[in-house]
């Protein structure tokens, strides 16, 4: 069985001394081709008004929410405060 | 920043304010960077100019994200190697690499390597070349990058690091693991030379 890690360098080293099969220019007319291309498709698009309104909405929502729950976190915990936290307690609260 | 005869920084800004000659001057300058990893990562099937044009728009397209923090080739690097094997991934990899593949003159190549301790001779790199395509187009999109890139273009770890932004421990073990493949199918390749 011959060493195929030898096999693999050898390969690579011939690979590496393989003469280049194409010119590095660019082809005749490749560089209008590819700005021809470019401006024909515009400026990136940015959001429309109604896009720009739902991602702030989305955003303002959020916040919303947020100031909300910590505004009633008091009042939601007082809720649940009489209600059983451990197992042992939910035994206890259960039992007549 | 002068380059080559182009002020890069001038022509960047120019092509930001989209003048079409600005961007067809940075074409031209970039082409010979692009076309090599484009060379070196194409996948079969896939012309190289449609690749590269793809390349270049992507380019043109983030134009806006490019800081400066890195040199431009740098950055237009990354952009090409992303791309390139975001085609590879795209690509059926090929399940294995028969002897029966071979061509007169890749079959005669293979077997002098694989039965003797002697390099190739010079005239063989081109056999040479497209026997170890083929083989890895047998390894994954990553792995083949990491090969093609460590034992192909001789690259240092830290520029595979700054061309596909891996840190060095994963690049050493994807290299590791696709070496371990290569040798597989380098092993199962000899086996139908025996038979």
């Amino acid at each position: 069985m011959n060493d195929h890690n030898e096999t693999w360098n050898r390969l690579a080293r011939a690979a590496r001394r393989a003469p280049a099969e194409q010119p590095a220019e660019a082809p005749f007319g490749f560089s209008h081709r590819v700005v021809a291309r470019w401006l024909a498709a515009g400026p990136q698009p940015r959001l429309s008004p109604w896009e720009l309104l739902a991602v702030r909405s989305l955003g303002l929502a959020a916040l919303v929410m947020l100031v909300s729950l910590a505004a009633s976190f008091n009042a939601v915990r007082a809720q649940f405060a009489s209600e059983p936290a451990t197992p042992a307690e939910l035994v206890a609260y259960l039992e007549p | 920043m002068d380059d080559g005869g182009l002020d890069v920084a001038a022509c960047l800004e120019r092509v930001r304010e989209r003048d079409d000659a600005a961007a067809r001057a940075l074409v031209e300058h970039l082409y010979p960077l692009v076309i090599k990893i484009v060379r070196a990562h194409l996948p079969r099937r896939v012309a190289e100019e449609d690749l590269a044009q793809d390349i270049f728009l992507k380019v043109f397209e983030r134009l806006g994200q490019y800081r400066a923090e890195v040199p431009l080739e740098h950055w237009v690097s990354r952009v090409a190697v992303t791309t390139c094997l975001d085609q590879l991934r795209a690509q059926k990899r090929r399940p294995e690499f028969r002897w029966a593949d071979l061509s007169e003159t890749e079959a005669e190549m293979l077997d002098a390597v694989l039965t003797s301790e002697s390099e190739p001779h010079p005239a063989q790199g081109l056999a040479a070349k497209e026997i170890v395509t083929r083989l890895l187009e047998c390894l994954s999109p990553q792995d083949r990058l990491v090969v093609t890139l460590l034992d192909l273009e001789e690259k240092s770890l830290a520029e595979i690091r700054r061309i596909t932004g891996w840190n060095e421990t994963l690049i050493k073990v994807r290299a590791f693991r696709a070496r371990q493949k290569l040798k597989k199918h380098l092993a199962a390749l000899e086996k139908g030379r025996l038979k």
